[in-house]
């Protein structure tokens, strides 16, 4: 690897769940990727956080990550000041992308009375999600996806789903794609009509997504869908009274998302045998900048 | 000499290794081809093993525990009537847990729940299966059904986790389909020595195999009973080819750190979390402690005033004459 600039850390919350399959995933597609220095580290504490640039929330349980962080002294804070901050790129995969969500944003599991409801640590603003909207592990399956994004579009990305999450919605949103979704409307009128991309519209796998944002304009940087699921593999919709609303059922679908130098997935690209995703991510959000 | 980090890799989905355990392997593109997707796949069913890396699972006999258990950042739960210490206690014939209890348990929890059926007793795998566990223990803990023939696990959609107590038997359950292997260790006791000895065990031989030709790993599958495939591709990863937890004994947050450092990926807790003082201090205190397995200042936080831990069985002092004797040497 070079060193003629700064190197880059890229750290993997290791608090539970497959970290160390992120790490190899991201060590071996680095050297391709850049001339910068780029290393992967496994993150269990504020003070290895401190040292980098990027985060990757693995798959795990989201509420063993969140307690865990929550007992680790300075970890919780730490981790939700980084996940919110527009300059730092954070890939939430799985649990990771329950994380990412709004705080009030993280819908399904069981309330356990006297307990507090999952919360998210805002990453991609207006993300809701609910927990394992596809069921249990019987539910869980693998499916081949179109992700438009990737190098080789035309090949199918091999998506393994593990008692996966769901983006539920996505507030603020595209009005005329979302007219049934009433309560949507209050909350969207900041944003510009097309915030909200599907695989359709986007531009051809050559061009990047448009360019995103300066750190304090965040709250219009587009959130834009890389991959939707074949009808056939999506899920039933959540009910819709719970604390999160009426679902959008055209977001349900959607299981790859990015804001910014945020990005998420509903499945786990580190299980796949197959890097592209890890690249996109690193060239994408943790060096676009550059 | 920990190996705690590494990571697992399935033997189906050849992943990118190749730059941590310095063999160049280039990354296959794991076929698409087929279109409809599948549920139930090795990679499916390994999948969720890969999840519960780093956690700690836990034993626990109806909701309340179950709750409890969450709370305190279990993984996931295994649900059973009976923990180990009490089926040593009460003798007589163990076997699967009552389906309505199983799913009592599933309907208080978000997190996955793990059931566990007596050796060989693939009808009650069926039945865990229909009822729709996460995750099945093919268990030594319970009494065995068949003395000869394990679980032909590669035709269920569910997984299994199975014990070992060595290298021949953790590839001889992976070769029937284990998705997921622990050590036996020696459950109900409370002492780890067992966990420890089988771990050792397993990586001492692993490490052996690292080193060997391929001549001599033909005959090394030989010795061991396994098929050449899965001890080479053992012997290339330097690891299990699943993932692999310790269970069997641990009772402190500092043995679940000690089977950390011993490659353990995350730890089972049986008996010895809801036969302690104060069970939610201890469960939290463990799941602390695999999270930090390298950082003995945290341990010692988060070992101290958790209560009493469980009182135990000395492996040694009693062996074959405690009660229910060594349940590892049932299933080889």
């Amino acid at each position: 690897m070079s060193s003629s600039s700064e190197p880059i850390i890229i750290g993997v919350l290791a608090l539970q769940g497959a970290f160390a399959e992120h790490i190899a995933y991201l060590t071996h597609c680095l050297p391709s990727s850049s001339t910068s220095s780029l290393t992967a580290i496994p993150i269990r504490s504020p003070t290895e956080l401190a040292s980098c640039s990027a985060l990757v929330i693995p798959g795990g349980e989201s509420t063993v990550i969140q307690s865990v962080a929550d007992r680790t002294p300075g970890m919780l804070a730490t981790l939700q000041a980084f996940v919110r901050d527009p300059e730092k790129a954070v890939w939430g995969t799985c649990a990771g992308m329950i994380l990412m969500a709004e705080e009030e944003g993280v819908g399904g599991g069981k309330v356990i009375p006297g307990r507090e409801r999952q919360r998210g640590w805002g990453g991609i603003e207006g993300l809701k999600v609910w927990r394992n909207l596809y069921g249990n592990q019987l539910e869980s399956f693998e499916a081949p996806l179109v992700i438009p994004d990737l190098s080789n579009p035309t090949e199918p990305f091999p998506a393994i789903f593990i008692r996966a999450p769901a983006v539920h919605s996505l507030h603020p949103r595209k009005l005329e794609d979302h007219t049934a979704s009433s309560s949507a409307s209050s909350s969207a009128p900041t944003l510009s009509a097309s915030s909200i991309t599907s695989p359709a519209q986007l531009p051809t796998p050559a061009s990047t997504p448009p360019r995103l944002a300066s750190p304090s304009s965040s709250s219009r940087v587009p959130v834009i869908a890389l991959a939707t699921l074949p009808a056939e593999y999506q899920p039933p919709p959540p009910p819709s009274d719970s604390h999160l609303g009426a679902p959008t059922v055209e977001d349900l679908g959607k299981v790859m998302l990015r804001q910014g130098k945020k990005m998420v997935t509903s499945f786990h690209p580190e299980l796949s045998g197959d890097v592209r995703v890890h690249r996109y991510w690193v060239e994408k959000c943790v060096l676009g900048e550059k | 000499m920990s190996l705690g980090s590494e990571p697992t890799i399935v033997p189906s989905s050849a992943a990118p290794n190749g730059s941590l355990n310095g063999t160049s392997t280039p990354v296959p593109q794991r076929a698409a081809a087929g279109g409809a997707g599948g549920a139930g796949t090795f990679g499916v069913k390994t999948g969720l093993a890969q999840m519960l890396k780093g956690g700690v699972i836990m034993d626990v006999m109806n909701v309340e525990q179950a709750k409890i258990a969450e709370e305190a950042g279990a993984c996931a739960v295994m649900a059973l009537e009976r923990i180990p210490a009490n089926i040593r206690r009460d003798g007589g014939v163990a076997r699967m847990s009552d389906p309505g209890m199983i799913k009592e348990i599933m309907a208080a929890v978000s997190i996955p729940v793990m059931a566990k059926v007596r050796i060989g007793h693939f009808v009650e795998a069926q039945i865990l299966q229909a009822v729709g566990v996460d995750y099945i223990d093919e268990s030594e803990v319970l009494t065995m059904a068949d003395d000869k023939h394990h679980i032909g696990k590669h035709v269920f959609k569910v997984p299994f986790v199975c014990g070992c107590k060595n290298l021949g038997e953790a590839l001889r359950r992976i070769s029937e389909g284990a998705a997921m292997i622990r050590t036996k260790g020696e459950a109900g006791t409370g002492d780890v020595v067992e966990a420890v000895k089988h771990q050792r065990a397993v990586m001492a031989d692993i490490r052996k195999a690292a080193a060997m030709s391929d001549d001599e790993l033909y005959a090394f599958a030989k010795d061991l009973a396994v098929p050449y495939h899965l001890l080479k591709e053992t012997a290339r990863l330097k690891r299990l080819p699943v993932v692999s937890f310790a269970a069997g004994g641990v009772a402190t947050p500092a043995d679940a750190a000690l089977m950390m450092h011993l490659g353990c990926d995350g730890v089972f807790v049986g008996s010895g979390i809801f036969l302690s003082g104060d069970p939610a201090k201890r469960a939290r205190a463990i799941v602390q402690a695999v999270t930090h397995y390298n950082n003995p200042a945290m341990l010692a936080e988060c070992s101290t005033g958790i209560g009493e831990a469980m009182v135990g069985i000395s492996v040694a002092a009693e062996g074959e004459r405690m009660l229910g004797g060594k349940m590892s040497n049932r299933g080889i």
